[in-house]
């Protein structure tokens, strides 16, 4: 019969950390693709923005406003970015309850016949012993897997450059006028 | 709910998903009863783009939930880059960002 230290051997550990390393690079492999998806969702949704108003006031003091033609910025220029998970950590639990019983069992049975007759007798005593020997295991277990998953910051690339170019002349100042 | 899956209970296994708070989704519609979907999933529509994309509130369990609703086209989670956001707000408005937001 096998032991507890035979039986805890036994639980196939390499293979469950296996399964689960497997698991776990399937699902990170299906959230990135999740989160491609939401960029390019993002890239292609625009919004149209007004990126300059020019509030005139006349001599009269009369205000009139003009703005630039609106620009189609996508929600990825705004800032919206999709959002990156990662398995930080991954833990595998297993519990087993293994509970083994022995018993024996001896049973001895002592019979005895005599005879007697004329000036002979005789007597006999048999002895019949069983032995019974009883093994019982009982193993129960469970397992528990739990990972944990954290928000990361996405790819710095992921959203263009943001850059102003201001041509216009310096204003004239009393210092350089 | 992933507790229903064929494979959890092929196995006989209890499966917890948990997050908390609420998360920002970008969720575009096939057709506007995506909106009525996003509310029972106990979403908040915060930003509409257009007639068939919006930014909305979420708790994670409504996001699973409407994975898999015929009205929404696509669902995916989002969040703001505060520093750019405030970035291209500058442009807009002329205002300064504060020294935190640059």
């Amino acid at each position: 019969m096998a032991s507890v230290g035979q039986e805890l051997l036994n639980v196939p550990f390499p293979e469950m950390v296996l399964k689960l390393a497997l698991g776990i690079a399937e699902a990170q492999k299906a959230l990135d693709e999740n989160s491609v998806e939401t960029a390019i969702a993002l890239g292609e949704a625009k919004v149209p923005l007004v990126f300059g108003i020019t509030q005139t006031i006349a001599a009269d003091g009369t205000v009139s406003f003009e703005d630039t033609p609106p620009i189609d910025v996508s929600l990825l220029q705004i800032g919206l970015l999709p959002t990156f998970y990662q398995f930080s950590e991954s833990t595998i639990e297993v519990t087993m309850d293994i509970k083994t019983t022995t018993s024996r069992e001896t049973n001895v049975k002592v019979g005895a016949k005599a005879k007697a007759g004329f000036a002979c007798w005789s007597a006999s005593i048999s002895v019949d012993v069983a032995h019974n020997r009883k093994f019982g295991k009982e193993v129960k277990g469970s397992s528990r897997l739990f990972t944990r998953l954290t928000p990361v910051p996405p790819p710095p690339r992921i959203t263009p450059e943001l850059t102003v170019v201001d041509n216009r002349p310096p204003k004239d100042t009393p210092d350089n006028g | 709910m992933f507790s229903e899956s064929p494979t959890a209970k092929r196995f006989g296994a209890k499966i917890d998903v948990t997050m908390p708070g609420d998360g920002l989704f970008f969720v575009a519609f096939r057709d506007q009863r995506a909106r009525a979907a996003i509310t029972q999933a106990g979403g908040r529509i915060v930003y509409s783009i257009g007639e068939d994309k919006v930014l909305t509130l979420l708790p994670l369990n409504g996001y699973f939930a409407l994975r898999g609703e015929a009205s929404i086209a696509f669902i995916g989670p989002v969040s703001l880059d505060q520093q750019r956001y405030a970035r291209v707000m500058s442009l807009l408005t002329g205002a300064r960002p504060t020294p935190q937001q640059e």
